[in-house]
């Protein structure tokens, strides 16, 4: 054997080792499946997307908790994301008034979902505010599933699997709220809210929403429009009236001294809030809570 | 008009008096009419709502098989327990009877040795409830191991 050869025969074994090392990596991310990317625009179908795609999904979220969504307006930013991304979730039934805009940013029409225009459990009322119905909910996680699976047919089992989890959360929320509502007097279930946003809330549980404003809120209601409501608070001898986390709450303070209602716990309307309402079951017990407490 | 200035206020004052009982009335009715708009001064509802009285109802509950830990809550409170129901159950209870009716939340739990209705694998719970006026309203409820449901009497419309 020559001299040289352990010399040689180490420098190959290490020219193997490394070319290993740094290829090794690269073959892995091939095979891996790329994750699907997710552009939405409500903090609710942000959360929905995360739960059920897990770690086959990279989320977006354009919404911010405690935003408006009804004065959202996508940036150029956000319309950049919108062109790369694989799917793209929006609330619709027209809560967001800039889906045409939306629609001729993405490449391909088909990744945009519009989740409340395909909800069959929507029709029953006009109220875009689908996601305080929790047989909404259950429908929105299935549908998105089913989009997911679309974009990833391998990676189909995780989502079903993460979607059924999800669902008997959802279930057992609804189980949770019913129990509570049962707690106030069937004559006391009146509420009165800043605006038109709890029409399924109210509809899943037992209760009766009277608003002050339409489905888009946050303009400032007409003194007969008051007047109206004071009426309607002493007729049927409502006992609380509620603020929202993203309205101003004078207008129903005035209506709480006029008509002897006290004035409630913040009510989340529009999405997700921050703390103990930053997921959507903490959103919804908040909700839930806060009515019980005031009406019980 | 003829006469001394002294005559004429004289006669501007008169008028004036005599007309005094017209004004009066006026401004007494705008008063009345703006008291109905504002309407009657009413409580905070903070407490119970008057004509809500306790009514006697008789609740019976019959099971297909033993059920354990038995409950009823009504507004959050216990009203009914029983450790082991096996058969037939009947209690009388004192409950506020709006015109609204009432949500009874039942709980229970399947014990072992169920007795499955044909073809279901499940049992079965049914609670009568004798409402005022001696109106029966029947609840059926399928379910294994621990269930809890909230369950609706009386009410308008039923």
């Amino acid at each position: 054997m020559p001299a040289w050869f352990p010399i040689r025969f180490f420098f190959l074994l290490s020219c193997f080792v490394f070319l290993a090392g740094v290829g090794a990596p690269k073959l892995c991310a091939a095979e891996r499946v790329q994750p699907v990317r997710v552009s939405s625009f409500s903090t609710i179908l942000t959360e929905l997307a995360r739960e059920v795609g897990g770690d086959q999904v990279r989320v977006t979220g354009h919404v911010r908790p405690d935003t408006d969504p009804h004065d959202y307006e996508p940036t150029p930013g956000d319309l950049k994301v919108v062109g790369t991304a694989d799917l793209v979730l929006v609330s619709a039934r027209n809560l967001e008034g800039y889906v045409g805009r939306l629609e001729r940013g993405v490449v391909d029409k088909r990744v945009l979902l519009a989740v409340g225009d395909r909800l069959k459990a929507a029709r029953a009322l006009d109220d875009p505010h689908w996601w305080h119905s929790i047989e909404c909910m259950k429908e929105a996680a299935a549908l998105v599933r089913d989009a997911l699976a679309a974009l990833r047919p391998e990676a189909r089992p995780g989502f079903e699997q993460r979607a059924a989890a999800y669902r008997e959360r959802l279930q057992s929320l609804q189980r949770w709220a019913r129990t509570e509502v049962a707690k106030i007097p069937k004559d006391r279930r009146a509420f009165v809210t800043a605006h038109d946003a709890f029409g399924w809330l109210a509809r899943e549980n037992g209760l009766e929403l009277i608003a002050l404003e339409g489905f888009s809120g946050g303009g400032q209601p007409s003194s007969k429009k008051i007047a109206e409501i004071i009426g309607r608070i002493r007729q049927k001898k409502v006992r609380a009236i509620f603020p929202e986390s993203l309205d101003n709450p004078k207008v129903l303070e005035q209506i709480s001294r006029e008509s002897g209602a006290r004035v409630g716990g913040v009510l989340y309307a529009d999405g997700l809030g921050t703390g103990s309402a930053a997921t959507y079951e903490g959103m919804y017990r908040e909700n839930v809570k806060a009515l019980v407490e005031a009406l019980k | 008009m003829r006469g001394s200035p002294l005559l004429r206020a004289l006669v501007c004052f008169c008028l004036l008096l005599g007309l005094w009982p017209v004004v009066r009335k006026v401004t007494a009715q705008g008063e009345g009419a703006a008291e109905s708009v504002r309407g009657p001064v009413t409580e905070p509802q903070n407490t119970p709502p008057a004509g809500n009285v306790r009514v006697r109802c008789r609740l019976e509950l019959t099971v297909t098989g033993v059920c354990r830990g038995f409950e009823v809550l009504h507004l959050g409170s216990q009203i009914l327990q029983a450790d082991r129901v096996e058969g037939r159950l009947e209690r009388e209870l004192d409950l506020e009877f709006p015109e609204e009716g009432v949500d009874l939340v039942v709980g229970w739990e399947w014990a072992g040795n169920k007795e499955e209705a044909p073809g279901s694998g499940e049992n079965a719970a049914r609670i009568r409830l004798w409402t005022p006026g001696d109106r029966m309203e029947e609840r059926t409820v399928w379910g294994t191991g621990k269930m809890e449901e909230v369950l609706s009497f009386g009410g308008k419309g039923k």
